[in-house]
């Protein structure tokens, strides 16, 4: 039994299954979120033939109303709720909120608790580019690298999981200092073997990924942003130092022991997909670089957390009223939350900033223009684009 | 004519050793998908591997929570997929809303909308959790007892009743040509 | 004082405004509604040069909305706030749009549109679907009135997790 074309295409019409043509010659296409390259996430892409005329980026398939939830959980609880925002590294919204909630306070943490609050973020960096680096590699078709990457991931994954008890969510760093304390010295020498492998593993990511010809020609002159178009649309963190603007908020707005430590922030110039790959494997071995100097430094002694008597009784645990911004680094920019209390045991509002919501949406409609249907992924990775941080 | 019945086992077992996923990271448990698939855990032992396209894929892992905007793809996706075809559901918050059982926009119960087959209790389940699961779904589709698909078609009715009263009439057709106006370059008159 | 100097200078060429330093890089500014797009014309030239955010507070008791424009100067390391009140009454809730000053504003706007219902006057995508879907008329779930488990209850035709009688739950 032969169907001809007319007669599928009369069929298609009547159920209402046509792609309906939008102009003479462009068509619609949805890109995501059954993707691999997007997680979760839609672009919808008016194409002519494979070059990109227009693009919307889609978001929302992740909203679960973080916001408001918080508003209804007491002011520990929250810590549970709020690390869902950024699935890769975790404890960045932990460390926010609790810096937040530390400022209205006026708690001043315990230099242990720092110690260890600096290094849990910092192993969060390092395991959320080796993340990126598998995505990205996975993308390319580069498939060795990824392999590598996740499998070096494993480390610090076991690592999180002696110290905090989670491999992912790990709900460690509590309004006040951290949940536990160190498990023992074997940790610490652990991490000095994870930190000192792991960085003898990068020259073979060099090869194969940053120094690659083929990586080179792909990602070239691709999804270029220039310096007073990142500026405008409030682009941060990897994406911003990638088009020469060495803004970074461990040296800007100064946290934790980011004043004591020593590191450089890389700045490029060209803004291009492979300029913004380029600063994020520099960063990951700043990364790598810190944490060496936290290990030398070694854990200061003395409490973990603030001995305050009201950390006794956490349901009615209550803040003054006041508001308060705080912010740090992550791997995709510049994370920040807005906490305010109206002095009951639970927030009156919380406002997180992911970073993804500058560089995800505008910028990536406007990159997409003029881009090949096969770009679409690389410049998206390159982006660094998360979308839980978008749909809160 | 052959009663194609009679091999049933042997599809059936057939079926069981080449389980393949479809690429779709619904919720926060797509993280933990990585990691089974590259080395450590090393999925692709049990002749497991993501797939893109929905066409080729038998099993849907529907990886933590899911919201309303998400369980309309995840429904398209899944009547995509040809029979046999299997789901499994990752976490607690598919199960009953774990930590979201209050959110505005967190799907409670997924069952009342797909059939699935296996759930893994958990926030978020161990790659270890998530290697039982899939042990448990092949023991079931040797055994026959993942049925899901079947249940799909036997209760169709009360499915499409449930995803209809969440979504309202004519959802497909409406999702489809939401995007139309705003890729016209025209005014939203059309 | 850095931070002294920089809100003196910014008040000076804004003197409808008020002006204080919370601490060591955190600045705070308080304008009339309608005076939102001088400010921020006023503040970019004074090199803010980032929007990081526009945060919308419900304060029900007074019946207003709070709108918080989050900056951050790369040049002067400080990050400003700059607060402002309109009425909550969705009719009146209603705001000039940035975005021709940032370009960023767009993004947030909808935002703040999606969850709260502040119209911004100007801003072509305001009726363009953002994060939520298929939404009710005048359901705005961020706002302080919006009875989530009264919501949950009817959408989801969940009743057994429930205590009817208990309206204030710890967890």
């Amino acid at each position: 039994m032969m169907v001809s074309q007319s007669e599928l295409v009369r069929e298609a019409r009547e159920n209402g299954m046509d792609l309906l043509p939008l102009d003479k010659d462009t068509y619609e296409l949805f890109f995501g979120p059954q993707h691999m390259a997007t997680e979760n996430f839609s672009i919808i892409l008016k194409m002519d033939g494979h070059r990109v005329v227009k693009a919307i980026a889609n978001p929302g398939f992740l909203h679960r109303g973080f916001e408001k939830l918080a508003e209804y959980r007491p002011w520990h609880t929250n810590i549970a709720l709020l690390l869902r925002i950024c699935v890769p590294e975790p404890d960045v919204p932990e460390a926010i909120y609790s810096m937040a909630t530390e400022e209205i306070l006026g708690w001043e943490i315990p230099e242990r608790a720092q110690w260890i609050r600096t290094t849990v973020l910092e192993m969060a960096r390092v395991s959320a580019y080796l993340f990126w680096i598998m995505g990205l590699s996975f993308k390319l078709g580069v498939y060795t690298a990824g392999q590598w990457a996740a499998a070096y991931r494993e480390r610090l994954m076991a690592l999180f999981e002696q110290l905090t008890g989670a491999r992912v969510y790990h709900i460690y760093t509590i309004p006040g200092g951290v949940r536990r304390d160190i498990p023992n010295d074997r940790w610490l020498r652990q991490l000095k073997d994870t930190v000192e492998y792991i960085k003898g593993k990068l020259p073979d990511f060099d090869h194969l990924v940053f120094e690659n010809y083929i990586t080179f020609r792909r990602m070239e002159g691709i999804g270029v942003m220039d310096k007073k178009f990142a500026l405008a649309e409030g682009v941060t963190g990897p994406n911003i130092r990638a088009t020469g603007v060495p803004y970074d908020v461990r040296r800007a707005d100064p946290y934790l022991l980011y004043p004591e430590l020593d590191f450089e922030v890389p700045v490029l110039k060209d803004g291009d997909a492979l300029a913004r790959a380029l600063v994020r494997r520099y960063e990951l071995e700043q990364d790598l670089y810190i944490l060496e100097q936290l290990v030398e430094m070694g854990p200061p002694g003395g409490p973990y957390k603030v001995e305050d008597p009201r950390l006794k009784n956490l349901p009615r645990f209550k803040v003054p009223a006041g508001d308060a911004f705080a912010h740090v680094e992550s791997t995709k920019g510049d994370f920040g939350a807005y906490v305010v209390s109206d002095g009951k045991n639970k927030p009156y509002r919380v406002q997180i900033r992911g970073p993804s919501i500058a560089h995800g949406i505008r910028v990536l409609e406007q990159l997409l223009v003029g881009a090949r249907i096969a770009d679409v992924p690389v410049i998206l990775m390159s982006l660094d684009n998360c979308p839980p941080d978008i749909d809160r | 004519m052959v009663d194609w019945r009679l091999f049933e086992p042997l599809f059936e077992f057939a079926r069981r050793k080449s389980l393949w996923i479809v690429a779709f990271c619904t919720g926060c448990g797509g993280i933990e998908m990585p990691p089974l698939m590259t080395s450590r855990y090393d999925l692709e032992r049990f002749g497991m591997m993501p797939n893109p396209a929905p066409r080729m894929a038998d099993l849907f892992l529907i990886t933590g929570y899911v919201t309303p905007k998400t369980l309309k793809r995840i429904i398209i996706t899944y009547e995509l997929q040809p029979d046999p075809k299997y789901v499994m559901a990752h976490g607690s918050c598919p199960l009953n809303g774990g930590v979201y059982w209050d959110a505005y926009n967190a799907i409670k119960h997924l069952d009342k909308y797909i059939p699935v087959d296996v759930i893994i209790a958990g926030c978020m389940p161990r790659p270890e959790a998530v290697m039982d699961g899939i042990n448990k779904i092949m023991e079931m589709i040797e055994k026959g007892t993942a049925d899901g698909w079947k249940r799909y078609k036997e209760n169709y009715e009360y499915y499409r009743k449930n995803q209809d009263e969440l979504f309202g009439e004519g959802w497909r057709e409406k999702e489809a040509r939401r995007w139309i106006p705003w890729l016209m370059d025209r005014k939203k008159e059309e | 004082m850095r931070e002294q100097a920089i809100v003196e200078k910014i008040l000076k060429e804004a003197p409808y405004a008020e002006g204080k330093v919370r601490r060591e890089r955190r600045v705070e500014f308080t304008v009339p509604a309608e005076r939102i797009k001088d400010f921020l014309m006023t503040l970019k030239e004074n090199s803010f040069e980032l929007m990081l955010q526009i945060t919308v507070v419900d304060w029900l008791k007074d019946g207003e909305y709070e709108l918080v424009y989050q900056m951050w100067s790369i040049t002067h390391r400080t990050h400003a706030m700059v607060r402002t009140r309109i009425p909550r009454e969705l009719d009146k809730a209603r705001m000039p749009t940035v975005r021709d000053i940032y370009p960023a504003a767009e993004t947030y706007e909808r935002d703040a549109h999606d969850f709260f219902g502040v119209y911004f006057e100007g801003n072509e995508k305001m009726e363009m679907p953002w994060i939520l879907d298929d939404k009710e008329q005048g359901l705005f779930p961020h706002r302080k009135d919006f009875d989530m488990l009264g919501y949950v209850k009817r959408k989801y035709k969940i009743l057994d997790r429930f205590d009817e009688n208990k309206d204030n739950y710890v967890i």
